[in-house]
């Protein structure tokens, strides 16, 4: 004896490639658009500087500059790991400071200027005026300018100074603003300092912040949160204690490299065992999440995201067409099964697999008929547009 | 009483006048005033800093360093009007050396802090370098300041010169 079984494919869902489940409908959720061609170096970090309407590119031994984030030309030298970069007003007048090491180059949006800017600083960002980063030579130090700005190193009281973080939670990997206080991602968790006004006001504030190995560069702030990457998954910070954030792709992605928020979102470069290579994670607050395929080698965000790839510049937008993968789909038994139909509400690409045969159906719609015998079976649906359904229907027999 | 606030030998100390004496007490008192406060303003920076958590900073060494340059100047200016005031054996006024009510105008040191037989002495002194005795008896009687200075002493002094004019 044999009955008729259904099974919503939407559910069984497991990878999701540019596209998302929203109100039970898989929709589109945007992807990389090529926008430029391949640069003539492999940027390591692009950082947008809003005041002077420049981006900065760092491959390592040279810093470039570009207007629109397309095409960049050479700046000058400017070698060394971890660069940054931070904005601030000097005489009245905006002015980037792209910075690596001991070496600064100040840039006011048509000149620039390079030298020393009297420390030796990573993970720098901009706070009440100050300059605060991570020491180069002592992992534990957080540094802080005075309150002139990015040069003001004269040491006093109410000027620059240092605070030695314990070593329990290991270096500082990297610096964040999260609404008006400072958070230290450090290798084993964060600390968190609040640093307005005059220095003497400085605290270093206890909270519950410990956890497994964060993994450097994937630190990012968004919709409010401090988002990062440990060796056990995605985590938030939201200001009080550290959470973990369950997602559909968390193991299908592996090794974060660097991370970048965009409208609230994280982006995440990572690879990914679906797509056998690099891509980049994205993931919301709601812990919704899937994969934009591109293998970035750096993000931006500016007016959109730039992702910066081998083969281009591409820039997050509509239109990409999307792939939704959903495996194991069994019916609720083990035995085998003949797979009768497939009833999709809307129009996609669909393959069907029973892991021996494969069968395709381009421009599905309504109902197609796959005829296909397993005990299991994948579907790739790819397309471009919105599905608001996609029923399979199996003939299962009556194992009793 | 240590007095630290310049340097003097006991032999010069023994040769100071009441006056100086108690110029170099006062200044000695506002110094080590001062260096109290600095040590109390240090030490509640210092648990405030450390319930801060910045036990590892360069805040505590840069506030001491900042604290103890503006008392080191405060006593320096001290030590300077001291050395002035004791060069002339009397004070400026006005509280250079921590003074209060320096009446310039009465010709003659008026420092509350000292005892009446004190100012008794000083004014007596005042009065009798004038040689015309008249003229010291209209003086004194018109001194406004001596009466609230030397108080029940004021009448003494009025009959002690009321005696030499005659």
């Amino acid at each position: 004896m044999s009955f008729r079984k259904s099974a919503d494919i939407l559910k069984h869902a497991g990878i999701y490639v540019q596209c998302r489940i929203c109100g039970d409908e898989l929709v589109p959720a945007g992807g990389f658009i090529k926008v430029g061609g391949a640069l003539s170096f492999t940027p390591l970090g692009v950082v947008r500087a809003e005041s002077v309407n420049r981006f900065f590119a760092f491959d390592g031994q040279s810093v470039y500059v570009s207007a629109d984030g397309k095409s960049f030309s050479y700046l000058n030298a400017l070698a060394g790991d971890d660069p940054f970069v931070v904005e601030e007003l000097e005489n009245g007048a905006a002015r980037a400071a792209a910075v690596c090491g001991k070496n600064a180059v100040l840039h006011d949006g048509s000149s620039f200027v390079c030298r020393e800017y009297g420390a030796n600083l990573k993970y720098g960002v901009m706070h009440s005026g100050r300059l605060f980063g991570a020491d180069v030579e002592d992992g534990l130090a957080l540094r802080w300018s005075g309150a002139g700005g990015v040069c003001d190193w004269a040491r006093g009281v109410q000027a620059s100074g240092y605070v030695r973080l314990d070593p329990e939670r290991g270096e500082i990997i990297g610096i964040n603003k999260l609404g008006d206080k400072l958070v230290a991602v450090r290798r084993f968790g964060l600390t968190v300092l609040s640093a307005y006004g005059n220095c003497e006001n400085f605290r270093v504030e206890a909270t519950d912040t410990e956890c497994d190995d964060i993994y450097r560069g994937t630190a990012g702030v968004a919709g409010g949160r401090l988002w990062f990457c440990t060796v056990s998954g995605l985590k938030y910070f939201d200001g009080e204690r550290i959470r973990t954030l369950g997602h559909p792709l968390a193991k299908d992605v592996y090794s974060p490299e660097s991370a970048v928020c965009f409208s609230d979102k994280y982006f995440l470069i990572c690879k990914s065992r679906f797509k056998g290579g690099k891509a980049v994670l994205c993931v919301d607050g709601d812990g919704e999440s899937f994969i934009a395929d591109a293998a970035a080698s750096a993000l931006c965000a500016a007016d959109g995201l730039y992702a910066y790839c081998d083969d281009g510049v591409f820039k997050f937008g509509t239109g990409a067409r999307y792939e939704l993968f959903a495996d194991g789909v069994n019916f609720g038994s083990g035995g085998y099964k003949t797979l009768t139909g497939i009833f999709v509400d809307g129009s996609a690409d669909i393959e069907i697999s029973n892991g021996r045969v494969t069968r395709g159906f381009s421009g599905a719609s309504g109902k197609i008929r796959p005829r296909l015998r397993g005990k299991n079976f994948c579907l790739r649906i790819t397309g471009d547009g919105a599905v608001r359904k996609i029923i399979a229907v199996a003939e299962v027999r009556n194992e009793l | 009483m240590n007095f630290d606030i310049i340097d003097i030998t006991e032999e010069q100390l023994k040769g100071l006048s009441v006056v100086q004496m108690k110029m170099l007490r006062t200044a000695q008192q506002k110094k080590d005033a001062l260096y109290r406060k600095a040590e109390d303003d240090l030490e509640v920076f210092r648990v405030l800093y450390l319930t801060a958590g910045m036990k590892n900073s360069n805040l505590y060494a840069d506030k001491r360093a900042e604290l103890y340059e503006d008392r080191d100047y405060e006593t320096a200016v001290l030590a300077d009007n001291l050395i002035y005031n004791m060069s002339l054996n009397e004070p400026s006024g006005g509280g250079d050396t921590g003074d209060p009510g320096g009446d310039e105008r009465a010709g003659y040191i008026v420092d509350y802090s000292l005892t009446y037989n004190e100012r008794y002495v000083i004014v007596r002194d005042y009065y009798l370098a004038i040689s015309d005795p008249d003229e010291r008896m209209a003086l004194y009687a018109a001194d406004d300041v001596a009466k609230r200075y030397l108080s029940g002493y004021y009448t003494t002094l009025y009959n002690v010169l009321a005696t030499y004019s005659k």
